[in-house]
């Protein structure tokens, strides 16, 4: 431990831990064994100064607040209050005591769950290159409902550690052995009773040589693990105090605000009326981007206004003569053709359906999807002479830190990036085109903090949108209709994966056959089928497409348990029955689902013009079943209630999780209802929330929640409650109506909600 | 011109068409309140202009001037939550919070007009929009601060 970490004195980058960092031989590889190898390793504990750092997680003050090193975004998920319950369950203090901050963009933080989240499972090198890639870079994102996956040994491990470290300095005080001590709530205590808070210890503590395998609690010794905890930021949410990006104000700061260029693709070429608008009241200057014209003024009001009167010239481009219509006839077309990349192959598909031609056969379809988080895209950035500072609220800051550093030409060294909280992310926050915006806006302002605004109409064209997708789904029963021998699905779709990383990190960019995204949720399923192919072909246009909320899943999980359905009424089964039969080889599911079943009163009936659809999908690591009951009058829809079972695993804090399927299932139904980006001539249709609507309070069905008690490793929960629920609803239309809704959004088939 | 909010003067140069959301945002630093549409539709931007539910983005400052503005920093006594907040906090409805400080100035301007909405009332009269979907919980807090009044009556 640095010496010289006093108040005051820790300067950037200068702070080094001796010894191991986190504990060596971490199960499965979480965080940290890459940096244990380190002997020594510099972290700058920035924004940590009044507290010891027990190591570059845990800091303590004299007083005994206790503070966590979180180096996620919090964007509702509630993953800083998660963190802190499992650092906190073994250190033996309240999580709800613990203050959270999200510190710089520094190695011991990467995120390696998620860095590896598609090489966890190959024999190659591949895991153990990512994992030592992931700390250099560092690896530091929050995506993939991976937060509590990577920290929950993680965050244990390293409360404990300080937990040991606190009992070795009080028995060195005591001059008894640490084992007699016992750390309870903020104290270690003597077995006389004698009690020294971890305030009065921290600086002691800090000395001592952390264990690399500190002995954690066992599950019946858990406190707060598993149990409803209140999170620890939602004071501060309800009374305006939370900071998120658009709240950071800056001494002597000014605001932009953008109007881009209109068609996708297209470059600007000029400003017509620069001058005419530089003179505008407030104005300070107007900046020409690539993408776009900044008008930076002394307020918001002024500088939107301002930017909403600049008359761009765009350099002629393609596009600008496609149109939606034109995409889906590109689309529908590559449907017939073999597919560009076969995801899953068992056994011999095209004979078998060759063998027999009483296949059912469907064509699916879903658009561009919007993220439209409430919190628009904002960024505020002070560049100086040699240095950098970023107030930003964002999923992956690692690439804010190459993407700034590019831009100003300010070595990474000497920036720093404060993440505050996220008005939403769902994925969106995960891009950086606002920050490289900000930046080149905030160099040309030099000296002076800038914050830059989208409107809602910015946002809203400018998305990284969620892709559209067609598949063509053929199966084909057996006889008895019993089982399914044959099993095809084949995706059009843009790639959001390719699409993200050619913006933000283009050497990465994979290619098609590594487009993990565009498949999953359509392959590993649950079902015994005895013959399968699965694959995707894609296609390219401007339109940036990028993560939504659970990704591939959100549209695989409505094509497969859609079409799954479908077999069963072809099969004259009940859908519940039919998915049980092919679930033998899948337990964990047939639970989930069963349990699904028994909480809806799956086989009580419904009362007239009512009924229930259900569907079930795997994500990124936990299971889902989801039961939906609706009525239905005419053509409006009354969603009535959706019972929800979730399987993730070891919980951290259920009432967390209950929030996170209502979450899911609420952002997954406006996008089955609702959602849908068009564009016309290059140009994105919808501006607002009008044209883009949203579910409210008088929509929503009553959602109930069930968890699955698991000792199983832990799954995620941000993104899970949403695959499930669009196929669900189309299956219960189905049972209502008759009507096989194969196109969302159903507001295009003449549904309206209640 | 002057304006009154939570309870206290303060006095700006703007003009006077400017929205009232950017006034306190930018122009008094009061940051509680929420930019999300600006065309009055999704309601993060709600305060109260004499106790009405108001969005503030499209609402002209000068228009507010001999009038009491309440915003959520003005909610809270000292470090006691207000009632409505309480129950937000008690039955852990915000998740990233953003739409929350509209959504408590409307559920607390409509429980001072009606203590004792139905579903109906309650259902059409909060229209903001949540994009993490606490709409559940929104109405679970506040079926609880509807019967624990009814209780201490």
């Amino acid at each position: 431990m640095s010496k010289s970490s006093k108040r005051g004195k820790i300067t950037r980058r200068a702070f080094i831990i001796s010894g191991s960092i986190v504990g060596g031989g971490l199960a499965l590889g979480l965080g940290g064994i890459a940096y244990s190898n380190h002997k020594k390793r510099l972290f700058s504990g920035l924004g940590f100064e009044d507290a010891q750092a027990l190591n570059p997680f845990i800091f303590i003050t004299s007083n005994n607040k206790v503070k966590l090193a979180v180096a996620r975004a919090e964007m509702g998920q509630g993953v800083h209050h998660s963190m802190a319950m499992l650092a906190g369950e073994e250190l033996d203090i309240n999580p709800e005591l613990i203050e959270v901050i999200h510190p710089q963009v520094e190695g011991p933080y990467a995120n390696i769950n998620l860095a590896t989240e598609y090489k966890r499972n190959s024999s190659s090198d591949g895991f153990h290159l990512m994992q030592k890639i992931a700390y250099v870079l560092p690896y530091i994102a929050t995506g993939g409902s991976t937060s509590v996956r990577d920290g929950y040994d993680h965050y244990r491990i390293i409360g404990a550690q300080v937990r040991e470290m606190l009992k070795a300095a009080a028995a060195k005080k005591w001059n008894t052995d640490k084992d007699n001590l016992l750390a309870e709530n903020g104290f270690i205590i003597h077995p006389d009773g004698e009690k020294l808070t971890y305030g009065e210890l921290a600086q002691a503590a800090s000395e001592i040589e952390p264990i690399d395998k500190p002995v954690l609690k066992s599950k019946d010794e858990f406190k707060w693990l598993g149990k409803d905890s209140k999170r620890i930021d939602l004071r501060s949410k309800v009374n305006g105090q939370a900071q998120f990006g658009i709240d950071v104000r800056v001494p002597g700061m000014k605001f932009g605000a953008i109007k881009h260029v209109p068609i996708k693709g297209a470059r600007l070429e000029r400003i017509v009326n620069a001058s005419e608008i530089s003179n505008m009241p407030g104005v300070s200057k107007v900046i020409q981007l690539d993408n776009g014209g900044v008008v930076v003024a002394d307020n918001t009001w002024r500088a939107k206004n301002a930017a909403n009167q600049l008359k761009l010239e765009l350099e002629d481009t393609e596009f600008e003569k496609t149109s939606s219509n034109d995409l889906h006839t590109e689309m529908t077309g590559k449907l017939e053709d073999d597919m560009q990349v076969v995801a899953e192959k068992k056994g011999k598909v095209d004979t078998v359906f060759k063998a027999n031609n009483k296949h059912v056969e469907a064509t699916y379809e879903v658009p561009y999807l919007a993220h439209a988080t409430m919190e628009p895209m904002n960024c505020t950035m002070l560049v100086e002479e040699g240095k950098v500072k970023v107030w930003v609220g964002q999923q992956a800051p690692f690439l804010v830190l190459n993407a700034v550093s590019k831009i100003t030409g300010v070595s990474k060294k000497n920036i720093e990036i404060y993440i505050t909280y996220l008005g939403g992310g769902f994925g969106r926050r995960a891009e950086m085109d606002w920050i490289q915006e900000t930046a080149q806006v905030a160099k040309e302002m030099k000296g002076i903090p800038v914050q830059l605004v989208w409107t809602r109409e910015e946002d809203m064209q400018n998305d990284t949108y969620r892709p559209p997708a067609i598949a063509k789904m053929r199966a084909l029963l057996d006889e008895d209709n019993n089982e399914v021998t044959a099993w095809e699905h084949h995706n059009v779709m843009q790639s959001a994966l390719r699409s993200s990383i050619r913006r933000n990190f283009p050497i990465m960019t994979p290619p098609p056959s590594k487009d993990v995204n565009s498949s999953e949720g359509a392959i590993n399923l649950p079902y015994d089928f005895k013959s399968s192919k699965i694959g995707f072909s894609l296609i390219e246009n401007p339109i940036p497409v990028g993560f939504w909320r659970s990704v591939g899943h959100s549209i695989n999980g409505f094509f497969t348990e859609s079409f799954i359905d479908e077999l069963a009424h072809s099969a004259n089964a009940d859908p519940y029955e039919f998915r049980r039969t092919l679930l033998v080889k899948s337990p964990r599911h047939l639970h989930v689902l069963n349990k699904a079943a028994e909480l809806s009163n799956w086989r009580t009936p419904v009362h007239e013009h009512s009924a229930k659809g259900i569907a079930l999908h795997e994500s990124f690591g936990s299971i889902v079943a989801q039961v939906i009951e609706i009525g239905v009058d005419g053509n409006m829809v009354l969603l009535d209630k959706v019972t929800c079972v979730i399987d993730c695993g070891k919980t951290v804090n259920p009432n967390n999780i209950e929030a996170q399927m209502q979450s899911g299932i609420v952002y997954g139904l406006t996008a089955a209802c609702l959602g849908e980006i068009t564009f016309t001539n290059g140009k994105i249709d919808q501006a607002n929330f009008p044209t883009y609507d949203i579910l409210r309070l008088k929509h929503m069905p009553e959602i109930v929640t069930h968890i699955v008690e698991s000792d199983e490793t832990p799954g995620g929960v941000g993104e899970p409650g949403t695959p499930p629920i669009a196929a669900a609803l189309c299956n219960a239309l189905y049972a209502a109506t008759g009507q096989r809704i194969r196109k969302l959004p159903l507001r295009l088939s003449g549904f309206s909600f209640s | 011109m002057e304006l009154t909010i939570n309870g206290k003067q303060y006095k700006v140069e703007v003009e006077p068409q400017m929205p009232l959301l950017w006034v306190l945002r930018d122009e008094l630093n009061l940051t509680g309140t929420k930019f999300g549409c600006g065309i009055a539709f999704c309601g993060a931007c709600t305060v109260q202009i004499d106790g009405v539910a108001t969005r503030s983005c499209v609402f002209p400052a000068s228009a507010a001037v001999g009038k009491e503005i309440k915003t959520i920093e003005g909610l809270s006594h000292n470090e006691t939550l207000s009632k409505v907040q309480q129950a937000w906090v008690d039955h852990q409805v915000p998740q990233c919070g953003y739409c929350q400080s509209g959504m408590i100035m409307a559920i607390d301007s409509l429980l001072q007009t009606t203590p004792s909405p139905s579903a109906e009332e309650l259902e059409t009269s909060i229209t903001n929009i949540c994009r993490c979907g606490t709409y559940q919980r929104v109405k679970e807090a506040v079926v609880s601060i509807v019967e624990s009044d009814n209780i201490k009556e």
